[in-house]
């Protein structure tokens, strides 16, 4: 059997990472967690086998962009999409997200499937 | 590849089907949606080739629509074509949107062309998307934008209103009123180049250390300070965040800068502002520029660099009025230029306008800085001294008399030009209007012209009057007498 595709949730609400990891779980993906974006920046660093990162915007110690832009800028992180999840959306504030490198930003409070389409269509099944 | 050619079509009609099914037989990826906001998710969540949207729909209105996708991240490279009714007013209205075009209702050859034109102009997608659950967030999005465009357009439409208030100064202090209005700072700097100024607007207990701030962010000297203004609508508070600095800037020209000191916590909507007030201050800062300098040019004479006629009887006005109200001396001297139609004639109008501006130079020079010096006209000059009677004025004239003969004034050919100028002096009495001052200083003028030139006299009338001493021994008795 295939290797179960991996996805890192960077949150710093320990319920929004299990509710994300439950729903994507329940998808067949395997989740880990990091806390922040200074945990979260590690754990790529660590887990070269990641298929998709999905992180929150504002965190303590290291927000989420400036997550992504220090990911972006290691040269082996090229390919992995990051895809923010937030219940931001300012068009500035997603402008920023854009330019350091993420994939996408989904809006908080999200719907099951539209946040499985959206990680479908970035990684596959 | 068909992906290439991936639309979603907005579309509320009854007909919307069909177009979908004409759209997919010209080869495109259709996907419909009945409502606006489903559409503007789809498009977000997905950024296709282009957009195809109504603009008349139900709850939001294409150009709305236009407008927020415009705006977003994801689809802002997104062409978009609205379709509608074929008027100008729809044209201009979607081209303000930001549409890439706008197709009439019914011309499908003309959408076709337009989808195949737009799409190919447009560059490749990165594929970023930004996904909503719920279309209410869309509705939400696009009010928020009509609020913030509202905003925007409001404190644009009362910067730009300062544009009648004519000076810097004046538009400084109402602009510095406006901003306390709709900000709270520490105080709020304008600077401009071309000419350089300098407007302040801080608490009065906190001025020197605003001035010194204000000076350090925009990189001028706090010499240049051209106005302050003080008052409790800008805050004392001792320290802050930094100075947001925006450029003032007109058809790519800079104007000059505006500083803010804001007061904690500055968020991203005081920023956004101070960028909209800075923009908008441009137009305002550049017609204050004009007026100034069409003022100034109104009031000079352009060959002599001195006050012209007008400037002049208006000065003087003024000051005949007060030196009789309070009974404060007051002289007039007219000085006219000796032989000037033969120098004129003789050696050309070059050589005439060279002596003209040998006396404009010479007059205010050998004048205190009290006094209104101004061309009268032709080769006229006005000479009036505030503060100033007969004795006094007579001394003053033979000063200026002496000057004007010691004037060197090259011809250009090696040699000069020798200038010599009559002058007549009338002294304000009870009851004199410009016009009779004026007058008699004329009287007086051909009266040193008849008597050889060169020389002062007094207006007759005024000799009527005991002339002190003191004025005898100043000037030679023919030369005081008609």
């Amino acid at each position: 059997m295939e290797m179960k595709k991996r996805i890192l949730v960077v949150d710093d609400s320990a319920s929004v990472r299990q509710q994300v990891g439950a729903v994507l779980a329940s998808a067949g993906y395997d989740v880990v967690e990091a806390a922040d974006g200074v945990l979260g920046g590690e754990a790529i660093a660590r887990m070269p086998d990641l298929a998709l990162v999905i992180c929150d915007v504002n965190m303590p110690n290291m927000n989420g962009i400036d997550m992504v832009a220090a990911a972006k800028s290691d040269g082996k992180n090229a390919a992995l999409p990051i895809v923010m999840l937030t219940t931001e959306g300012q068009p500035g504030l997603v402008e920023q997200a854009k330019k350091a490198g993420a994939k996408g930003w989904i809006v908080k409070p999200f719907k099951n499937e539209m946040l499985i389409a959206a990680v479908r269509k970035l990684v596959g099944s | 590849m068909s992906d290439g050619k991936r639309i979603v079509l907005i579309d509320t009609a009854a007909t919307a089907t069909d177009l979908a099914e004409r759209l997919r037989m010209q080869g495109y990826t259709v996907t419909l949606a009945r409502h606006p906001s489903e559409g503007a998710r789809l498009a977000l969540s997905d950024p296709p080739s282009a957009v195809v949207a109504d603009l008349w729909m139900p709850s939001i209105s294409g150009v709305q629509l236009c407008r927020l996708l415009k705006a977003e991240p994801a689809t802002s490279m997104v062409p978009v074509i609205l379709r509608g009714p074929d008027a100008p007013r729809n044209h201009f209205w979607s081209e303000r949107a930001g549409a890439s075009d706008y197709v009439a209702q019914g011309r499908m050859g003309d959408l076709v062309r337009t989808l195949d034109r737009v799409i190919a102009a447009a560059p490749p997608s990165d594929g970023f998307f930004t996904t909503f659950s719920d279309e209410d967030d869309i509705r939400e999005r696009i009010a928020a934008r009509l609020d913030a465009a509202l905003f925007e357009s409001v404190l644009a439409a009362e910067v730009r209103a300062l544009g009648t208030c004519g000076e810097f100064n004046r538009l400084f202090d109402l602009f510095s009123q406006f901003a306390a209005r709709v900000t709270s700072y520490r105080w709020l700097a304008v600077s401009t180049v071309q000419p350089v100024r300098f407007g302040l607007h801080t608490n009065p207990n906190a001025r020197d250390r605003a001035e010194r701030e204000a000076a350090g962010a925009l990189g001028i000297e706090t010499s240049c300070v051209s106005v302050v203004v003080q008052d409790e609508d800008a805050f004392d508070d001792e320290v802050g965040p930094a100075a947001i600095i925006m450029p003032i800037e007109l058809g790519g020209m800079q104007l000059g800068k505006l500083a803010l000191a804001p007061r904690a916590p500055v968020d991203a909507q005081t920023v956004e502002l101070v960028r909209i007030i800075a923009r908008e201050l441009a137009g305002p800062i550049r017609m204050a520029t004009l007026v100034e300098e069409s003022q100034r040019l109104a009031r000079i004479d352009a060959l002599t660099g001195l006050l012209n006629r007008r400037a002049l009887a208006t000065i003087v006005q003024t000051e005949v009025a007060r030196s009789e109200r309070y009974a404060i001396p007051f002289s007039f001297v007219l000085l006219d230029v000796d032989h000037f139609k033969s120098v004129n004639d003789e050696r050309g109008h070059a050589a005439g306008d060279a002596v003209l501006a040998a006396i404009g130079k010479l007059l205010p020079a050998s004048s205190r800085p009290t006094d209104s010096v101004g061309r009268w006209g032709g080769e006229e000059f006005v000479v009036a001294l505030s503060h100033t009677n007969q004795s006094g004025a007579l001394i003053a004239a033979e000063r200026l008399r002496a000057a004007v003969e010691g004037l060197i004034v090259p011809d250009g050919r090696g040699g000069r030009i020798p200038v010599t100028a009559s002058f007549g002096v009338a002294c304000l009495v009870a009851g004199d209007t410009l016009e009779s001052l004026v007058d008699r200083a004329d009287r007086a003028m051909y009266a040193a012209k008849v008597g050889g030139r060169n020389r002062v006299v007094v207006a007759a009338s005024d000799l009527q009057a005991a002339i002190p001493a003191a004025v005898a021994g100043a000037v030679p008795l023919e030369d005081v007498a008609v």
